[in-house]
C-alpha cells in the first residue's frame, strides 16, 4: 500500500460489504484494482473508502480522500445543487449514470459520470453510498461494469439463499416429522435431535440436545438396547430394530429404529444418525387383533374340551379305578396277615405310577384350558403329538378308533406357541377320528407322523381310515362354519388356519393315496438348536 | 371268602393297569384269575369253560355287549360281569349278568363275582 488511503481503508473494512460472512478478501482486491474509482460514503456522505483510482482521481497528492465529506470535491457553485441531488438519491435505489463535476484537491475539475448504490447495514437501514465514477466517455463501460459486479453479488447471494433454503427444507421436513430423529456424536451426545424425538425423551430439544444420550433415554435402556447399536453405528453399520421401549415419562413406545452411521467430508464416521418409527398405534392394534386371536382360539379349545369331556373323564377314571382296587386288594392283604413285603411295596409304586398318570391327564387338559401366554418359544412336534395323542387316548377308546405315533427323531423345532399348535394337532386328530368313527370303515385308524421334508421345514402329518373329502369339501374346510358335524360350530379348523397362517405356516387337507384324508400342518423351523 | 369255589375269573380290559389292578384285588381275594387284553383273545380262552369274566364294556374291535352276545350264542361260557366309566350303564341285556361302574367297590364286585360262579357253577 503506497498510500495513505488504503491503511485507512483497511481498518474500516466491512462498510462496502452486504454481510460479514461474503468473502471479504475476494471483495477488497476487486475494490481496490478496479480501473474505475469506487467510493464508499456513509450516513453523512464522507468518505468512508476509497480505491486506488478513487484516490487518484480526487486527491493526488498524498492528503489522500478518506474521512472528508464528498461534497469538499464539489465546486463551491454545484454544491447546492448536488445536496439535492443527494437527497433524492437516497430515496431511490440506484441512480445511474449522474453527470457530475468534481473538484480534486489538486489540478483542474473533472467532469465524470458516476453511478450511486446503497449500501444498507445488517438491519436493512441505509449505511451510506457507493460510488463509481467515471469519466464520461467511458459511461456505457461504467454502467455495465457496474451491473455486472452487482449481478454477480446477486448471484452469489442468490445462490446461497437457494442453499438456504433447501437446508430449511430438510431442517423443516425432519422438524415436522413424525420420525423420531437424532444426531448422536462419537462422544454418544445428542447434538442434535427433532421435535418429535425430544417430546418422547425430555421437554423439548433444548432439554435433549448436548445431553449424553444414557442420560436422555435413561441409563437401563442405553445399556440394554442402545448402546451397542450406536457402538455398531460408529462401527460403520446400519441397523434396524423393532421392539418396545419405556419412554423416561414411562410411556410405552414400540419403535422401529434405524441406525445409520453419519460420515464427515473425509468419510470417517461422526456419529450415528438414529431414526425412530413410532410404531405404537400400529403394534397395538396388531397385538390386539392378536388377543382377539388367542381368545378366540382360547373359547375353541374351551368347547373342543367340552366335546371331550365324557372321553376325558373316562380316560381319568381309568387309573383312578386302577388306584382303588389296589388299595382295595392291598388292604384285604394286610388284613388277611399274609403280606410279602415286595408285593406291597411294587403295588404301592403301581398305586404312585397311577396317580401319576392321573396327574398328567389333568396337566393335558388344563394347557388346553389355560389362556395362552401368547409367547414363542421352540417347539418339538414330537412332544406335542405324544400329547395330544396322549390326550384323546380316552376319546379314541371311546370311539374305538386307533390313534397311531409314527414320529420322525429328526425333526427340527419351531418356533411357535406351544399352546395353540398343540390346538391345532388336536383338532387335526380328533376330525380324524370322527371321520373314521363315522364312516365306520373295516380298519379304524388314525396315524399323526412327524416328518422333516427338505426347505427348512418341520410338518405333522395325520392320515386316517375315513372317507377322505370331496373336492369341495377340501376347499371349504378351512372357511369359518363350514361343517360336517351335527353338533359342530365349523369354526374348529377355520381357528387353525387362522393359527397356522399367524405362525407363517400352511394348512391342507388333500386325499391319501390309500384313501381317507390326509391332513398336513407344516410350520417352518426355527427357534435355535435342536431340542433333543 | 376262603370258601370260594375254585373256579376262574377272567379279567379283560386293554388298560395294563385296570386290567392288573382288578386281577391284583380278586387275586388278594382268594380267586384264580386269567388275564386278557383283547375281546378276542378272551372269547377264544374261555369258550367252553365256565367261571365268571370282569370285562371292560368298552373294549376296541369287540366291545363288551357283543361279546355277551357271542358268548351267549355258543354253549358253555363264563358268566359275563362288564364294568363301565360311564354315567349311564347299559340295561341288563342277554349274556350279562352283572354291570358295576369304575371305579370298582372292592365289595359289591366280589359278591358279583361270587354270585357269578355260583350261577355259573349251577348252570
Amino acid at each position: 500500500m503506497s498510500h495513505p488511503a488504503g491503511n485507512t481503508r483497511s481498518q474500516q473494512r466491512g462498510g462496502p460489504h452486504r454481510d460479514g460472512d461474503a468473502a471479504p478478501g475476494h471483495y477488497a482486491e476487486l475494490f481496490d484494482l478496479a480501473p474505475d474509482a469506487y467510493l464508499v460514503t456513509d450516513r453523512e456522505h464522507c468518505i468512508s473508502d476509497a480505491n486506488r483510482a478513487a484516490v487518484a482521481l480526487l486527491s493526488p497528492s498524498a492528503r489522500g480522500c478518506v474521512g472528508m465529506p464528498l461534497t469538499d470535491f464539489v465546486p463551491v457553485a454545484d454544491r447546492e445543487a448536488f445536496r439535492r441531488r443527494l437527497g433524492r438519491a437516497l430515496r431511490a435505489d440506484r441512480i445511474a449514470a449522474w453527470s457530475l463535476t468534481l473538484q480534486p484537491s489538486a489540478g483542474a475539475p473533472v467532469s465524470v459520470s458516476a453511478s450511486v448504490g446503497r449500501i444498507r447495514d445488517e438491519r436493512g437501514r441505509i449505511a451510506g453510498h457507493r460510488w463509481i465514477l467515471r469519466d464520461g466517455s467511458e459511461v456505457v463501460r461504467a454502467r455495465s461494469a457496474l451491473a455486472e459486479f452487482e449481478a454477480r453479488e446477486r448471484a452469489s447471494v442468490d445462490r446461497d439463499v437457494e442453499v438456504r433454503a433447501a437446508l430449511g427444507r430438510f431442517e423443516q421436513m425432519i422438524a415436522v416429522s413424525s420420525d423420531l430423529m437424532a444426531f448422536v456424536d462419537r462422544d454418544l451426545v445428542v447434538r442434535a435431535a427433532n421435535d418429535a424425538y425430544a417430546a418422547v425423551f425430555g421437554t423439548g430439544r433444548a432439554d435433549v440436545i448436548g445431553r449424553p444420550i444414557a442420560e436422555v433415554v435413561g441409563e437401563d435402556t442405553f445399556q440394554e438396547y442402545l448402546r451397542p447399536k450406536l457402538e455398531a453405528g460408529l462401527a460403520g453399520r446400519s441397523l434396524l430394530t423393532e421392539r418396545w421401549y419405556v419412554s423416561p415419562s414411562g410411556e410405552r413406545l414400540y419403535l422401529d429404529v434405524r441406525y445409520a452411521p453419519h460420515r464427515g467430508a473425509d468419510g470417517s464416521v461422526t456419529g450415528v444418525i438414529i431414526d425412530a418409527r413410532d410404531r405404537t398405534e400400529l403394534r397395538r392394534l396388531e397385538e390386539e387383533s392378536e388377543r382377539r386371536r388367542a381368545d378366540l382360539a382360547h373359547v375353541a379349545r374351551l368347547s373342543t374340551l367340552g366335546e371331550l369331556a365324557s372321553g376325558l373323564a373316562h380316560e381319568l377314571n381309568q387309573p383312578l379305578s386302577a388306584i382303588a382296587s389296589y388299595c382295595a386288594g392291598a388292604r384285604r392283604m394286610v388284613l388277611r396277615g399274609q403280606v410279602p413285603p415286595e408285593l406291597l411295596v411294587s403295588t404301592l409304586d403301581s398305586c404312585a405310577a397311577q396317580a401319576q398318570r392321573a396327574g398328567d391327564i389333568i396337566r393335558r387338559m388344563r394347557t388346553l384350558v389355560r389362556r395362552d401366554p401368547g409367547t414363542r418359544a421352540p417347539v418339538d412336534l414330537n412332544a406335542v403329538v405324544g400329547d395330544v395323542v396322549a390326550l384323546l387316548d380316552g376319546e379314541g377308546r371311546r370311539k374305538d378308533v386307533h390313534v397311531a405315533i409314527g414320529a420322525t427323531a429328526e425333526l427340527p423345532p419351531v418356533r411357535a406357541d406351544r399352546v395353540q399348535i398343540e390346538q391345532v394337532v388336536l383338532n387335526l386328530v380328533l376330525n380324524a377320528i370322527e371321520a373314521v368313527s363315522e364312516a365306520a370303515p373295516r380298519r379304524r385308524e388314525v396315524v399323526v407322523r412327524t416328518i422333516a421334508p427338505a426347505g427348512g421345514v418341520a410338518e405333522v402329518q395325520v392320515v386316517d381310515t375315513g372317507p377322505g373329502f370331496t373336492e369341495e369339501a377340501a376347499r371349504a374346510l378351512f372357511t369359518p362354519f363350514y361343517t360336517t358335524k351335527a353338533e359342530g360350530m365349523g369354526i374348529g379348523l377355520s381357528i387353525c388356519r387362522s393359527i397356522v397362517d399367524a405362525h407363517g405356516g400352511t394348512l391342507s387337507a388333500e386325499n391319501a393315496p390309500g384313501g381317507g384324508a390326509l391332513l398336513r400342518l407344516s410350520l417352518p423351523a426355527g427357534g435355535g438348536e435342536a431340542i433333543r | 371268602v376262603t370258601d370260594a369255589p375254585p373256579a376262574t375269573v377272567f379279567v379283560v380290559d386293554d388298560d395294563a393297569a385296570v386290567r392288573d389292578s382288578t386281577a391284583f384285588l380278586l387275586r388278594a381275594a382268594g380267586f384264580a384269575v386269567e388275564t386278557y387284553d383283547t375281546t378276542r383273545a378272551f372269547l377264544a380262552a374261555a369258550r367252553g369253560r365256565g367261571g365268571c369274566a370282569v370285562m371292560d364294556l368298552r373294549m376296541p374291535g369287540v366291545d363288551g355287549l357283543e361279546a355277551a352276545r357271542r358268548l351267549a350264542a355258543g354253549g358253555a361260557a363264563p358268566a359275563l360281569i362288564l364294568v363301565t366309566g360311564d354315567t349311564d350303564l347299559p340295561p341288563p341285556s342277554a349274556g350279562v349278568f352283572d354291570v358295576l361302574p369304575k371305579p370298582l367297590d372292592d365289595e359289591r364286585l366280589i359278591v358279583s363275582v361270587q354270585r357269578a360262579l355260583a350261577a355259573a357253577g349251577a348252570a
